[in-house]
């Protein structure tokens, strides 16, 4: 934008329609088009060179296949007047998504059930003569429940004897993480964290059990395959392809059901994990659950607003109440054991309203990739009118230390209303948390805590829950 | 390969083994299927009435 734009007086170069278009910062890599923000809507740009793709998978009908099984986003096609940066092919409107997760943020099943997803794209495209260019987590997210894939350009015209483009990224990205945490612990998963671009296949070979050498699906998609990847490290790709035994379509499907098989055989149990059985197994009884539960209930027909975010959400027994009662909830836990045990609930009972997600409060996800903002950090993704924090102030504020309002200055950034429990030293959870250390938490009283809050938010309704000793606060943000 | 639409890097090595991999995967449901074949032959159950051994969407490569 020059000066003169800026201080002329009329519609400035800021109202032109790329001004107000925003790319987003992670949609960089592929030439083929970008995603952007005007108005606060996402659209996608696709640029001239991919247009003859573009017209093959919409014109074919494999859209309309896909969009109809639910395996890629739905979009509209806008006007070309909308494009950010012209001159553009075309520029669609995808259904808008509530949430944005990463896979570091899934639990075990999730992050299954989205390469699955992502090997149904490939299996469907090579029906419509069509293959899958890329095969990036990043390229799904759940909506209503499920994995969709929400690249629409991910879709190229298959070429005769050409190999899966995609099949070093499948492996990185989906199942070396799910091999790791099936084969090895659970907490692998956050590799997923560290390497953005997936996990290196040398490094998830040296990870794995040797055993796994000899496994009809490991053994030549993580093993041979990282042998291959050090062997021909120097090669020229184009040269090598020529060179390399055509892939026939035949070889191709054998390939992608070998990779579902494989994925399809990696199983984790969420036993013997810290929070699993916390529900069965508090010092509630039933009589101060269901007491809690009404409270609850009423605190959030109170608060009103569309969104809520459960943190600390265990298995999601209060979720449930939220979205009952209408909302869109995400479900936080820090336990990879509780979040794959609700995903796996949401999904046997068809919820669409619940998302559960892994998250540590005391460390969140942060912002990642280049200029720190690829990936956004989580409590930016935040966007609640209300959170929940139930039977969670006592482990931030005991097992981590952080004072009370410091607590409060936290919940006050996420949303406007917030339900929040106090569990006090005398209940038998926070005596527990208390038993291996030493009392260092003299303000850990109602009072301290009422002092904490009082200068980030205003106390609507204050609910003592029966037959316990615990108090349910439904406070609302001062402006 | 069209240089363009490959954004990603495929990797040599990944481009490379694919066939191999493809062809190591399909060889024990190649076998599997004469066999079964062979066994049938032998029992003199080919005509027909039994039903075919394991067709492609059986892989049998569970890891």
């Amino acid at each position: 934008m020059t000066r003169e734009a800026e201080t002329s007086p009329g519609p400035s170069a800021a109202d032109t329609p790329e001004a107000r278009a925003r790319r987003d910062a992670g949609s960089y890599r592929d030439p083929a088009g970008f995603v952007f923000r005007r108005d606060g809507i996402v659209y996608r740009q696709i640029g001239i060179g991919f247009a003859e793709e573009w017209e093959h998978y919409t014109g074919s009908g494999l859209y309309d296949r896909m969009a109809a099984a639910g395996v890629v986003i739905a979009h509209e096609e806008v006007g070309l007047e909308l494009a950010a940066e012209p001159p553009a092919s075309r520029v669609i409107r995808p259904e808008q998504l509530e949430t944005i997760s990463y896979p570091y943020e899934w639990s075990f099943s999730q992050l299954k059930d989205a390469a699955l997803h992502t090997l149904r794209a490939q299996a469907l495209a090579a029906e419509g003569g069509m293959t899958l260019r890329d095969a990036s987590t990043y390229n799904i997210q759940f909506l209503r429940g499920r994995p969709v894939l929400i690249d629409s350009l991910s879709f190229e015209r298959a070429k005769p004897g050409q190999p899966w483009i995609a099949y070093r990224q499948f492996c990185e990205h989906f199942l070396a993480p799910l091999a790791l945490m099936a084969r090895v612990d659970i907490r692998l998963g956050s590799l997923l964290r560290s390497h953005i671009d997936g996990i290196p296949l040398d490094l998830a070979a040296r990870l794995l059990p040797s055993r796994t050498k000899l496994t009809f699906g490991l053994g030549p998609h993580v093993h041979l395959h990282a042998r291959a990847q050090r062997q021909h490290a120097a090669a020229d790709p184009t040269a090598e392809t020529r060179r390399a035994n055509p892939m026939s379509a035949a070889k191709l499907a054998t390939l992608i059901e070998s990779l579902r098989s494989t994925i399809d055989g990696l199983s984790w149990d969420p036993e013997g994990t810290e929070w699993a059985d916390y529900a069965d197994n508090t010092s509630y009884d039933d009589l101060a659950t269901r007491a809690k539960e009404e409270a609850v209930s009423v605190a959030l027909a109170g608060a009103g607003g569309a969104r809520a975010w459960d943190l600390g959400a265990n298995t999601g027994r209060y979720s449930r109440i939220a979205a009952d009662q209408g909302y869109s909830v995400v479900a936080l836990d820090i336990d990879p054991a509780a979040v794959e045990r609700n995903y796996r609930s949401v999904r046997r009972e068809g919820r669409t309203d619940i998302l559960p997600l892994l998250a540590d409060l005391t460390d969140p996800s942060p912002p990642l990739g280049w200029g720190s903002a690829e990936r956004k950090g989580l409590i930016e993704r935040i966007d609640a009118d209300v959170i929940l924090a139930l039977a969670l102030v006592h482990h931030l504020a005991i097992s981590n230390n952080v004072p009370l309002a410091m607590i409060a200055g936290l919940f006050a950034r996420l949303a406007p209303h917030a339900v929040v429990e106090w569990v006090p030293k005398e209940d038998a959870m926070v005596k527990r948390l208390l038993a291996s250390r030493e009392d260092i938490f003299p303000n850990y009283t109602v009072e301290g805590f009422r002092e904490a809050f009082d200068r980030d938010f205003e106390v609507v309704t204050e609910t003592p829950i029966e037959h316990s000793d615990r108090i349910l606060f439904r406070l609302r943000r001062r402006t | 390969m069209d240089v363009f639409f490959a954004y990603i890097d495929p990797g040599s090595g990944s481009l490379m083994i694919q066939a191999i991999i493809a062809g190591i995967i399909a060889a024990p449901l190649f076998f599997r299927h004469k066999i079964s074949r062979f066994v049938r032959a032998i029992r003199g159950t080919e005509n027909g009435s039994v039903k075919a051994g394991p067709g492609p969407d059986d892989s049998g490569s569970r890891d």
